[in-house]
């Protein structure tokens, strides 16, 4: 017999947190909805517009059990709203979710569970935990279904939060959450995804968000190789590396790439994808949800929330080296590490840009 | 079940008041306006509903309009006001409308959406830090452009919902009159009613706002008295009822609630409440540390306890103070259902981050008992909260 457990649980209105609580609460658990109240300006969709509150109060009531809507407005601007400005006002590319994460749900919300005398959070994220006897810590792992994996998005979240985590849908492929939506009668059964920032409108996008809030500097197209003067960009605070679209180029049939952006010079370096290869990705603020990591270790590493993981060297020093050439990862973005072989994340690092750009 | 404390979102349905909707809802009742016995049983009731109305708040029974609430009072005090601009009167539009900063949402949204409709500005005017009107701000407002020229609307509210601080209605009407005596007063006693004393609001304003569910009565049946000489247009057109200001089947049942809530508050005896809440704020000021009232005790009415507790949130307080099954407030809930910035507390200066702002607010139902107990569950929450 499973512990009876206090449980809040991080309903934002989609299926996933839904089955998260529907299955908590088939366990037997004492499950209460909570859905953050975070971005306090227009919303499209996303984490916490009124149809989403809503939405997860009618699966509370569904599934009879108690819901809260938990505000921090505040602390959402503090956190991930102004850092994600400032991000592009250095140039970088930021994961506002990743913050989101590791600042308000897996810290100020699992702090105010347990103020509140709850004894665990639990979210709708695709990713397993389970306890290492030996060294008597949590581990976080992959999802079993892989291609629904959600570990990286969690890869900066408080290790201390762990010990107080559950992500119930650890074992579950998508289709197998959707078939418990429906067979529960929820009314999120076959609500799509949310994919996007949720405080960034799908109409205005984020030139309208940061319009008002940083200055857009034009800067120069120079073509990597012949250093040739290809025009002007008006903001390229908006540009990210790797990026193709909007950049209007197209030079001997081959699509062109933001190779780099080089804030001093106001220039944007563009080349063919395969100049975009690197072996060494640079980063800053590494976190370990483990032991730190020794310098000259091999660990696999993720770039994006759905990127593959490459097998690379971690150096202490903030440097990573792909065994083999890999597309480069942006400034502001989040490399996860993991121990690929046991689906174990150690932890994770925010990229900064190659200082020999 | 638990300790009620928030009477002013909602007070309890009285069981006299139960009794006589059950009594009613078993009567065979026609259309009030129809013409044979059904309708005539009906009619009856409301014209009774509406002349007790008029007798316990000193005004003819012709100045009682039923409405579906506060909120549907005070959109038609400014929106049929400022309507009948169209129309034309002999004491000239309305070319101004003013509202004090803390007003409740129902009129500060309906004042900004009537003033872009009709295109008449809308002023605000502050309160000091006590959650008063501030006597100057007022006056500055009223005699700037051409005062004996200018019809202004006023709404200012009897006392706020929040906060619980009481205006001196009494001297803003003579302030307005003696100004112009076409300018038009209106005041939200929605909040007010059950703790001030309704003949003197009723006599100091031309048009008066009340709802029944804060009384003890049903949610979803509300007054807008209307003086004569008034000229107030509909905002809800159709058949006619009550002298063209307000269509819609009348609802019979409601009105004579509404009237038993009214009548039922008028009879009781409130002066106990004096010293319940100066005992229950000093018990807990003596208990917790670190506690205040947001505004002074006697510039408040008796039902209400605003009290601001330093180094614990809100919403967590709340959320305690739930699971002990005491039931109060903080702020005003925002459409999401978080708690939003409360602009009340935000006019007079109290909105500090990392403090709660509780609002415990009492009524027909409340006892000593319950109060003595209320302390002990708020110092054992905020004692949680603080460790």
């Amino acid at each position: 017999m499973v512990r009876k457990l206090k449980i809040a649980v991080g309903m934002s209105g989609g299926v996933d947190s839904s089955v998260a609580a529907a299955l908590l609460s088939e366990q037997g658990h004492d499950v209460v909805g909570v859905t953050l109240k975070l971005w306090g300006g227009q919303s499209d969709s996303g984490c916490c517009s009124v149809s989403d509150v809503e939405d997860a109060r009618f699966v509370a009531k569904k599934l009879g059990i108690d819901h809260h809507v938990w505000g921090f407005v505040d602390e959402f601007n503090e956190h991930v709203v102004y850092p994600y400005v400032d991000s592009h006002a250095k140039y970088e590319t930021p994961n506002p979710c990743i913050e989101c994460n590791r600042h308000l749900k897996f810290d100020l919300m699992a702090k105010r569970a347990v103020r509140l005398g709850f004894d665990a959070i639990a979210t709708g994220h695709y990713a397993r935990l389970k306890f290492d006897e030996q060294n008597q810590v949590p581990v976080l792992m992959r999802s079993l279904d892989t291609k629904k994996d959600q570990s990286y998005v969690l890869s900066k979240i408080p290790k201390e939060t762990l010990k107080i985590c559950k992500f119930p849908l650890g074992d579950y492929t998508k289709t197998e959450v959707r078939q418990v939506a429906e067979k529960l009668g929820l009314l999120t059964a076959d609500k799509p995804d949310s994919q996007d920032v949720c405080f960034i409108l799908a109409t205005g996008g984020r030139r309208e968000f940061l319009t008002d809030k940083i200055k857009f500097n034009s800067a120069k197209i120079v073509e990597d190789s012949s250093n040739e003067n290809l025009g002007e960009i008006e903001a390229m605070e908006l540009l990210t590396v790797g990026q193709r679209r909007d950049i209007g180029i197209s030079r001997y049939g081959q699509r062109q790439y933001v190779l780099s952006l080089n804030s001093d010079k106001k220039e944007v370096r563009i080349g063919p994808a395969d100049k975009l290869l690197t072996r060494n990705i640079y980063f800053k603020e590494s976190h370990f949800l483990l032991d730190e990591l020794k310098d000259i270790t091999t660990i696999y590493v993720q770039g994006s929330a759905h990127g593959r993981p490459v097998k690379s060297t971690f150096f202490a020093d903030g440097k990573v080296v792909f065994d083999k050439p890999q597309r480069k990862v942006a400034p502001g973005q989040i490399i996860a590490f993991y121990d690929e072989e046991n689906s174990v994340v150690l932890g994770s690092a925010t990229v900064i840009a190659n200082p020999h750009d | 079940m638990g300790i009620y404390l928030d009477h002013a979102a909602t007070s309890p349905l009285r069981p006299e008041i139960k009794e006589l909707i059950t009594q009613l809802q078993n009567t065979e009742l026609g259309n009030a306006s129809s013409r044979h016995g059904y309708a005539r049983v009906a009619k009856k009731i409301l014209d009774d509903a509406r002349e007790e109305i008029a007798s316990i708040l000193k005004v003819n029974y012709s100045n009682v309009v039923f409405t579906s609430g506060g909120t549907e009072s005070d959109n038609l005090a400014l929106y049929g006001m400022v309507r009948s601009n169209l129309e034309g009167s002999v004491q000239g539009p309305i070319t101004e409308i003013i509202v004090s900063e803390i007003e409740h949402r129902a009129i500060l949204n309906s004042a900004a959406e009537v003033g872009k409709v009709f295109n008449v500005p809308v002023k605000k005017i502050s309160v000091n830090s006590d959650g008063v009107i501030a006597k100057d701000s007022l006056t500055a407002v009223l005699e700037s452009g051409d005062s004996k020229t200018a019809r202004r609307l006023v709404s200012i509210m009897a006392s706020n919902n929040e906060i619980g601080s009481v205006q001196p209605t009494e001297t803003i009407y003579s302030q307005l009159k003696s100004i112009n005596e076409n300018n038009v007063f209106h005041t939200d006693a929605v909040q007010g009613a059950g703790w001030l004393d309704m003949v003197t609001i009723v006599k100091n304003a031309d048009m008066v706002s009340f709802s029944a569910h804060k009384l003890g009565g049903p949610v979803g049946v509300g007054l807008l008295i209307v003086k004569d000489g008034i000229k107030l247009m509909p905002q809800i057109i159709g058949g006619g009822q009550q002298r063209q200001r307000r269509s819609g089947t009348n609802d019979v049942i409601s009105a004579a609630a509404m009237a038993m809530a009214l009548k039922l508050n008028a009879d009781k005896d409130l002066s106990h409440f004096y010293d319940m809440k100066r005992k229950f704020l000093n018990d807990i000021k003596a208990q917790i540390a670190n506690v205040r009232e947001t505004v002074p005790n006697e510039l408040s009415v008796d039902g209400m306890c605003h009290i601001t507790v330093d180094g614990v949130n809100g919403e967590e307080l709340l959320f305690l103070l739930d699971d002990n099954n005491l039931a109060a407030s903080a702020g005003s809930a925002c459409s999401s259902g978080s708690i939003a910035p409360s602009h009340v507390l935000m006019a007079i200066g109290a909105q500090e981050f990392g403090s709660a702002f509780i609002r415990l607010s009492f009524g027909w139902s409340t006892t000593q008992n319950e109060l003595d107990e209320a302390v002990l569950i708020l110092k054992k929450c905020v004692d949680k909260l603080r460790r």
